[in-house]
């Protein structure tokens, strides 16, 4: 009987209220760097599902079973499309994030780990462990329509955001290897530290880092002249690392801890004990924070790229890798921008 | 003897094949255990790197440079057997250290490249304490189509076993006073 009886017999007024409120929050939505509309798309590998996170909540909003032990992941800019590579069963799962769907299975053979969607939706472009090679899958084909050739095993891929380059880590080459992202021609080779895994760059894409899993450090490479700038050292075997706001956050797998550098000079900014066996790490849309696979606890962590401290956790299946660039719009939010473009 | 020789030959020659097959994924194990005693007596018994005797299975132990990170120890098996152990990690003030085992003596445990941490909490108060050892590693058999006893379900059985049986004595020769 506690219902406000008042504003019942008075539709208008409540229509009123709720149209005030509703502009109040669309301008604390718009003020808010925390309500981004981010979702996260995390892998576990055990388990074999993909959970997808919605970051302002830090909730799991779906959770899809992708067999084939899942381990890498790629998001179209849009939000629309999830990418994941099955190195058991040698496929990749194309699944529709809106519906939450597996919608396909592509047969790629060898070694698929990590992967990479280009910015204008394809190719999707996977890293063979096995053939030492950037397989090129068309999405809407659902096929392998080319390769291009790396070094020994490579592992991380990732796409600059021109669309222009596509690098791979060579982990058992200890290189970086540099391909024009349409004609695969090569641009440079990049000795870096030993077992290079994952791979980024710097958001202004001037730089690219190197997470080097058997020499503990990061590898920062400049993208154009593709000179090793620094070597930097960070916690026991790193898995991948990622910059936002001038500073590279590192996933220390062994070390249980994200390692922060400035990458101007190198120097350490924070070693953060967050985790246990620290896997995929990624930036939200607005920079502010840091999302970081956390393999042994079963959670996907928030941490406040300004203050350095750990925001939030949400727990996942068993083995979360999300190796890769694993947050993204969410397809709805998506919409949104591109209707206020229209 | 030759069992374990031939393990050693399957970790030199075999392992760095890690690298080129996916085929095996990184597996976990971990227990929990309460200790009827404060987390500073708990700490002190395995504080030294060097000394596992507390664990059942160990006869001897001996660590190259004590309780320094990159310390090694020898650990003797009573069932026979030896293995190396390296301190990757070790923190004094949060009663905590990580080890890794880059070869391991498939004899003795069933898993390859096994890091594990092992952190002492207080729990009641303080009056008592929360020991918890965890565990990553790959199955024993790193190349595709392992025989059952070094498949994934036995690595982690195996290693779940290492490390409650450890946690058991542990609590049993505190709680002793001994």
């Amino acid at each position: 009987m506690s219902r406000p009886i008042a504003s019942l017999r008075r539709p208008a007024a409540r229509r009123v209220a709720a149209a005030l409120a509703g502009a109040l929050l669309a301008v604390a939505t718009a003020q808010t760097p925390a309500l981004a509309g981010d979702r996260a798309y995390v892998t576990s590998q055990e388990a074999e599902t993909l959970s997808i996170v919605d970051l302002d909540r830090m909730a799991v909003v779906r959770t899809i079973d992708i067999p084939g032990k899942p381990a890498g992941i790629a998001v179209s800019r849009d939000g629309r499309r999830a990418y994941v590579s099955q190195p058991d069963s040698k496929q990749v799962a194309i699944v529709d994030t809106q519906a939450g769907r597996l919608i396909a299975e592509v047969d790629v053979g060898g070694g698929p780990l990590g992967i990479a969607v280009h910015p204008s939706g394809a190719p999707v472009y996977v890293a063979d462990w096995y053939s030492h090679s950037l397989l090129l899958v068309d999405p809407e084909r659902r096929a392998v329509t080319g390769r291009f050739e790396t070094g020994k095993s490579p592992s991380g891929v990732v796409v600059s955001a021109d669309g222009e380059v596509v690098v791979t880590a060579d982990r058992d080459s200890d290189q970086l290897s540099f391909f024009a992202a349409r004609s695969g021609a090569v641009i440079a080779r990049v000795g870096v530290g030993e077992r290079p895994f994952g791979v980024s760059f710097s958001p202004d894409g001037k730089r690219v880092y190197a997470a080097n899993v058997g020499s503990d450090s990061v590898s920062v490479v400049d993208a154009e002249s593709h000179v090793v700038l620094r070597t930097v050292p960070v916690g026991s075997h790193p898995y991948d690392a990622v910059e936002t706001m001038g500073k590279v956050f590192v996933t220390d797998q062994y070390g249980g801890s994200v390692t922060v550098f400035d990458p101007a000079n190198g120097e350490r900014l924070g070693q953060l004990d967050c985790c246990d066996y620290p896997e995929g790490i990624a930036a939200g849309s607005d920079g502010t924070s840091v999302y970081v696979a956390n393999w042994f606890a079963n959670t996907l962590v928030r941490l406040d790229a300004a203050g350095l401290e750990e925001t939030g956790s949400v727990d996942v299946p068993d083995g979360p890798r999300a190796f890769g660039s694993f947050v993204g719009p969410a397809p709805a939010t998506a919409d949104e921008a591109g209707a206020r473009k229209k | 003897m030759f069992r374990a020789f031939a393990a050693l030959v399957v970790a030199l020659f075999v392992l760095p094949g890690i690298a080129a097959a996916h085929g095996p994924t990184r597996q976990k194990a971990s227990d929990t255990i309460t200790i009827d005693a404060a987390p500073e007596k708990v700490w002190a018994a395995i504080e030294n790197f060097g000394d596992m005797s507390w664990h059942p299975r160990i006869a001897m132990t001996d660590a190259s440079k004590g309780n320094e990170k990159g310390s090694v120890r020898t650990l003797g098996f009573k069932s026979g057997g030896m293995m190396e152990e390296e301190l990757s990690k070790y923190d004094a003030d949060k009663m905590s250290y990580s080890t890794f085992i880059g070869h391991v003596n498939t004899d003795l445990l069933p898993a390859t490249n096994y890091s594990s941490t092992i952190t002492v909490k207080p729990a009641d108060g303080g009056a008592k304490s929360e020991v918890t050892w965890r565990a990553a590693f790959y199955r024993g058999y790193p190349n595709n189509d392992p025989p059952a006893e070094l498949n994934d379900e036995a690595s982690v059985k195996g290693v779940t076993g290492f490390i409650t049986e450890g946690l058991e004595g542990l609590k049993k020769k505190v709680e002793a006073g001994s």
